[in-house]
């Protein structure tokens, strides 16, 4: 009886320290994750989205003239199959806290139907970056369609723990190429999902003007329309509008204003502390 | 083990430390009581204890969130009790009879001054006072303070005992104003934590300062004297946590971080198991020669050591001032930092980094702070195996120690 009641004993104090150290173990990892999501992540990509009938290329003068006279950013180019598969094309350089990253699609086609499908396909290449680099906050600019495909992938796909930062649209139309107020059945779905958009985020959204109405492709109306979608929800929403030379739509994401805008806004970079305090990046001196 | 024997026999022969032994068996019951429920409270009702934090406790019982702050103050309250009553009864056992009321008065009222008057000062929130003052689970720090204060109160007492209200008002006085002397002056960074306050400096040595820091800790726990004089915080404050921390949350591993081996990496995971001087190995030692017996010191004292609240065996065998205790208290604490120091530098051992509560048993320390490393399991029960191996020669002798005091005490009874 002595020697079952100490056997028993003996059984009670491992089985009392396995259980210890178990759920000890599970909920330090528990605990680990959740530190992990709350820290910012040293690495916060720049992605980077075409419109419809572009490919991964679409942003090589950007990127090289964003580039220029500075440690350039490393680029890594992501291309998104029919069939949900990624392939990959350049690198990311360890230690480039702010890479760019394209993602493109094989069907990039127009329409609200593609464009739904390339916020999905968008969200498989985004977890799988996630997964492969661990960073947890992000900033995007998205040209045309690409806009939109943020924009819908911000609110249906997000994950709860990361940190979208900024979101600049080129010339993205909201309302598709309608020149009425009269909303598409993609602006009204924007709309009705727009409480899902993150409090948080900074939003530009720049329209080329080629002529009073818009940019030769994509009117001015409808780039306009976004404020339906983003104002009063996110943290702040600024329409800006590009005129000039090379405002046509396919040539702004290579106008010298929008790409000063994108290292203004996006990059944080070359920007006097003045001009940072005007747009409320620094605070104001008391 | 002759010239331990005949350094205790030297020191049991003082008087007075027959009525601090004395005293402390007296409290015996409610010092077990009050460990036990500074446990409880501690690892289950505490936000941030261990049990509530695995099991979710707060979250799966019901009505645990509106018990906590009871059972926080209730704690405090019996913690609060054991101090004073040994201030009390050690200053009784020292002073004329004639004397014995306003000499404890004086000894009890300077004891609260002492321990309240700093947090008072400092804005400390009332609710975290129990946890300032370090009287949920360690009532040990204020035991040095009140050996002292009963000491000159009593000297104080039995010379001019007649001029008892005046001595009443003078050591109250001075003990108040001392301690306001002592906040004001003394800046507030090198009261608890020198080793934080020089680690800049004291950076590229780091495994000899650890060493030596453990080392001076462990010898202000023997005294009784912790608390507001500390050569290191083991909470885990420092810069080199933070930035620790920081590192393996971007990056998410642990192999490069900026400072493997510092202070909380070390001492706090492997060299805390029970308590400072590795306490839970006394516990075992205590057991496992005692286990025979009805009542073993070790019976009340494995569930507080468990959760590293370590004050019932150090006041009850007792550990604190006790001369047979000083070499295995702080050898086993240094060898349990120069085992993880050592792996850790030839990278067999992950840093400790990820924050764990203060009552993870200790040999769960090192693998919960590397989130689930086998071989942070393997050192921490390791650490505890050898501090038993060096623990088992004394506690041989302070239980044969205790062991005839008992029977003399019921021959004498």
């Amino acid at each position: 009886m002595s020697m079952m009641k100490r056997w028993a004993k003996w059984t009670g104090s491992v089985a009392v320290v396995i259980c210890l150290a178990t759920f000890g173990a599970v909920w330090q990892k528990r605990q680990v994750k959740t530190l992990r999501h709350e820290v910012p992540s040293t690495i916060a990509p720049v992605f980077l989205v075409p419109g419809s009938s572009a490919g991964q290329n679409r942003f090589d003068p950007l990127i090289r003239r964003l580039n220029r006279g500075r440690q350039p950013h490393s680029v890594l180019k992501v291309k998104v199959g029919k069939n949900d598969h990624l392939t990959y094309t350049g690198r990311i350089r360890k230690g480039d806290r702010h890479p760019f990253i394209v993602v493109a699609f094989s069907n990039n086609r127009d329409g609200y139907a593609n464009i739904k499908q390339q916020a999905r396909w968008f969200s498989i290449a985004f977890r799988a970056l996630m997964k492969l680099y661990h960073f947890n906050h992000f900033s995007a600019v998205g040209h045309s369609n690409g806009g939109i495909v943020l924009t819908l992938f911000l609110e249906r796909y997000l994950p709860a723990h990361v940190t979208a930062e900024r979101l600049l649209t080129i010339a993205s139309p909201y309302n598709l190429e309608r020149r009425t107020a009269k909303k598409t059945q993609m602006l009204k779905d924007l709309i009705r999902e727009r409480k899902q958009l993150p409090t948080t985020l900074k939003v530009y959204s720049i329209a080329g003007t080629q002529n009073y109405s818009g940019d030769g492709t994509v009117p001015f109306m409808s780039v306009d329309s976004g404020k339906y979608v983003f104002q009063n929800q996110v943290a702040s929403y600024t329409e800006i509008v590009v005129t000039g030379v090379a405002t046509n739509h396919h040539q702004l994401p290579q106008n010298r204003q929008i790409i000063n805008l994108i290292n203004q806004y996006v990059l944080h970079e070359n920007i006097s502390d003045t001009v940072k305090r005007q747009n409320k990046l620094l605070p104001r001196i008391k | 083990m002759h010239w331990v024997m005949t350094v205790n026999r030297w020191w049991l022969a003082h008087r007075t430390v027959q009525q601090l032994y004395a005293a402390l068996r007296q409290l015996q019951t409610l010092l077990y009581g009050a460990a036990g429920l500074a446990t409880v409270n501690l690892t289950i009702f505490a936000k941030h204890g261990f049990l509530n934090q695995i099991f979710s406790l707060s979250t799966t019982i019901p009505f645990l969130k509106l018990l906590a702050p009871f059972i926080a103050q209730l704690s405090f309250l019996l913690n609060l009790a054991v101090l004073l009553g040994f201030t009390g009864l050690f200053t009784a056992r020292l002073v004329r009879p004639q004397f014995r009321v306003p000499a404890c008065s004086s000894a009890i009222v300077a004891l609260v001054l002492l321990r309240f008057t700093e947090p008072v000062m400092l804005d400390v929130d009332v609710l975290q006072l129990p946890r300032f003052l370090n009287l949920e689970g360690q009532v040990l720090p204020s035991f040095g303070g009140a050996i002292i204060l009963g000491l000159i109160t009593s000297w104080l007492f039995n010379r001019w005992g007649r001029y008892a209200t005046a001595l009443l008002l003078g050591e109250v006085g001075l003990v108040f104003g001392g301690t306001i002397l002592w906040v004001l002056l003394v800046p507030d960074w090198s009261r608890g934590d020198l080793y934080g306050a020089l680690w800049p400096i004291l950076g590229r040595h780091a495994p000899l300062w650890i060493v030596v820091c453990v080392m001076v800790n462990c010898f202000l726990n023997l005294i009784g004297m912790t608390g507001t004089i500390g050569a290191g915080n083991y909470n885990g404050g420092s810069v080199a946590v933070h930035q620790n921390l920081s590192y393996a949350l971007t990056t998410h591993h642990l192999t490069r971080v900026p400072w493997p081996i510092n202070l909380h990496a070390i001492a706090t995971t492997y060299a805390n198991t029970g308590g400072p001087g590795m306490l839970l190995a006394t516990v075992l030692a205590v057991w496992l020669l005692t286990r025979h017996q009805a009542q073993s010191p070790a019976r009340a004292s494995w569930w507080p050591a468990l959760f590293n609240v370590g004050a019932p065996l150090t006041l009850t065998l007792p550990i604190m001032l006790n001369p047979i205790m000083v070499v295995p208290f702080v050898t086993s604490s240094v060898v349990a930092c120069l085992i993880p120091i050592g792996l850790t530098s030839v990278r067999w051992l992950p840093p400790s980094v990820y924050p764990v509560p203060a009552t993870t048993p200790g040999f769960l320390r090192g693998f919960l702070a590397t989130n689930g490393n086998l071989v942070a399991l393997f050192v921490g029960c390791l650490t505890v195996v050898v501090a038993v191996a060096i623990y088992w020669p004394f506690v041989k002798l302070a239980v044969q120690q205790l062991e005839d005091k008992n029977e003399h005490d019921e021959t004498m009874g």
